[in-house]
């Protein structure tokens, strides 16, 4: 289990998390829902060690891992797609994925990540060996997620991976999540714009409204709740 | 014939040098202003390795120890550099690019101190002469020629396709996502840098033999370095391979014609006009 305890976190001085805590288990998918600006991006950096925290820790198994760099605690299993994909622009599909697979194990496992990947998006194995900047804006975004997948992780944090995919593409990428957890018994952090979309296909749900967690529930009771329904799923 | 060997062997060593110090930039956007001083510390180390050991062991072994010499002292410089000056200054590219120049001249200076400020010259390691073809070429040339590009082929496998080489590849491109997969980008930075210092030093000892040595080879090197990059484009490993071919071919062409003496200056010029028509060389990245 993935479990944050009361992290608290801002940028030069202003504070931009207050106390959040919130669990991911294996084998589910928890999505975290707020508006912009409400820190979910933070929260995601301050898991991956990317910013170090004012007060508060995350906790791997029960293991703190408060002072690991962040290529450490991607080495656990903890990995980000990020925010804007962060993809190696000048080399290949295929590089892009090897590059994930840095950590991702001894050779057989590599192989299987990369078949799991090229089934989940056959696309990508279709332009193994294309640039991974020309590829179009939602094949980028496949690929941020097929890259995360090559570094076998235990925990999939996703800050917004359908962005820029068509509605189609869209719901079949939170299908895949949702089957791709349970398949290898992942536990997937989902942030994403269509929050709606993203509640059908999880399990549980945080709110967060400036940086503080006002609401931990099962997926299904959200999308029942008339408060939520304004404020997030668009009526 | 001749010159075509001519010109792969100055590709060769174009490219070894300036992929060196272009890595060292992408990886870590730190120019190491000493790297023209690795590779002449490079050819000294071959140098007092062929005098020492050349004498009871021939010239040819003495010359694939000195090999062997030059990576070690120029790696273990690398390595001093980094944890000396690089570490602490990450963040402050203006003062490690002094520090650099700084090094550069101390290295000059000992290098005066030890070994006299007139240049050397070395043993040929291998006598005679062979001929290829139509061509006649001392078999020291040919050495030099099957070693340096060895050495640049070498360097183009590992780091297009190996592991290691893609998470160079990969830093230089975007730190962020490099992180974010787990590469830590300090031990690649480290390791860049030893691995440039190295190639630096073991270029200087496999050129020594036909250039002659002198405690300022470093900046003549380092200035033609500069002009690949340039002209290949900043950024751009491809570039950088093809700008050494191009400036291989037109320095052998020039030696050739009996034109050497204007080398620098013709060199310079082509930079010049290739900047002004395309402002971010052959294969930058348009800003
Ligand atoms: N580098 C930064 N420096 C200063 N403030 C920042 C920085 N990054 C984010 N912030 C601030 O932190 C707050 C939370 O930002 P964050 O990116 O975590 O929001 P978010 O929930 O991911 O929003 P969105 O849905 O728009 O992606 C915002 O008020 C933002 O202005
Ligand atoms: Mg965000």
């Amino acid at each position: 289990m993935l479990q944050v305890d009361g992290l608290t976190l801002g940028y030069a001085g202003i504070r931009v998390l207050e106390e959040v805590s919130l669990r991911v288990r294996e084998n589910t998918v928890t999505t975290l829902v707020g508006s912009n600006g409400a820190g979910k991006s933070t929260l995601m950096k301050g898991i991956m060690g990317l910013k170090p925290p004012l007060a508060g820790e995350v906790r791997l198994d029960g293991i703190r891992l408060a002072g690991l760099s962040t290529s450490e605690i991607v080495a656990r299993g903890v990995v980000l797609v990020p925010e804007g994909r962060e993809l190696f622009p000048k080399m290949t599909v295929l590089e892009n994925l090897q590059v994930g697979a840095s950590l991702g194990g001894d050779e057989a496992r590599k192989k299987r990540n990369l078949a799991t990947v090229t089934e989940l998006f056959p696309v990508l194995g279709r332009k193994l060996s294309m640039a991974a900047r020309n590829l179009s804006g939602g094949e980028q975004q496949m690929l941020a997620v097929g890259r995360a997948l090559m570094a076998s992780p235990r925990f999939l944090l996703l800050d917004e991976p359908s962005i820029g995919l068509a509605p189609l593409i869209e719901e079949q990428l939170m299908a895949s999540i949702r089957q791709v957890a349970n398949e290898l018994g992942l536990g997937v952090l989902l942030v994403e714009q269509n929050a709606m979309l993203a509640l059908e296909h999880s399990d549980w749900a945080y709110v967060i409204e400036l940086g503080r967690i006002t609401k931990s529930v099962a997926s299904a009771e959200l999308v029942d709740d008339p408060s939520i329904v304004d404020a997030y799923l668009g009526g | 014939m001749q010159i075509a060997l001519n010109i792969l062997s100055l590709t060769s060593f174009y490219m070894c040098f300036a992929l060196g110090l272009a890595l060292v930039f992408g990886v870590m956007r730190v120019i190491n202003f000493a790297h023209g001083e690795f590779y002449m510390i490079g050819a000294y180390s071959a140098f007092l390795c062929v005098s020492l050991i050349g004498p009871t062991t021939g010239a040819l072994p003495a010359y694939i120890v000195s090999f062997a010499a030059a990576a070690i002292v120029t790696g273990l410089l690398g390595v001093l550099l980094y944890l000396v000056v690089v570490r602490k200054l990450m963040d402050k590219p203006l003062t490690i690019f002094i520090a650099t120049l700084a090094l550069s001249y101390m290295l000059q200076v000992v290098v005066v101190e030890l070994f006299g400020p007139v240049g050397r010259s070395l043993p040929s390691p291998i006598p005679g002469i062979v001929r290829i073809g139509d061509a006649i070429l001392p078999w020291s040339r040919v050495f030099v020629i099957v070693a340096i590009s060895t050495l640049s082929v070498g360097l183009w496998f590992l780091l297009m396709r190996s592991d290691v080489g893609r998470r160079v590849r990969a830093v230089a491109q975007n730190p962020t996502g490099a992180v974010l997969q787990g590469v830590s980008v300090t031990r690649v930075g480290m390791m860049t840098l030893v691995a440039g210092s190295m190639i630096a030093g073991v270029s200087g000892a496999i050129m020594a033999p036909i250039g002659g040595i002198t405690p300022f080879m470093g900046a003549a090197a380092l200035w033609k370095a500069f002009i690949i990059i340039i002209v290949g484009g900043i950024g751009s490993i491809w570039g950088a391979v093809a700008a050494a071919f191009l400036f291989g071919t037109i320095d052998t062409f020039m030696t050739v014609a009996g034109a050497g003496r204007y080398l620098a200056l013709t060199n310079a010029v082509i930079m010049l006009g290739v900047l002004s028509v395309m402002p971010s060389g052959l294969f930058g990245e348009k800003e």
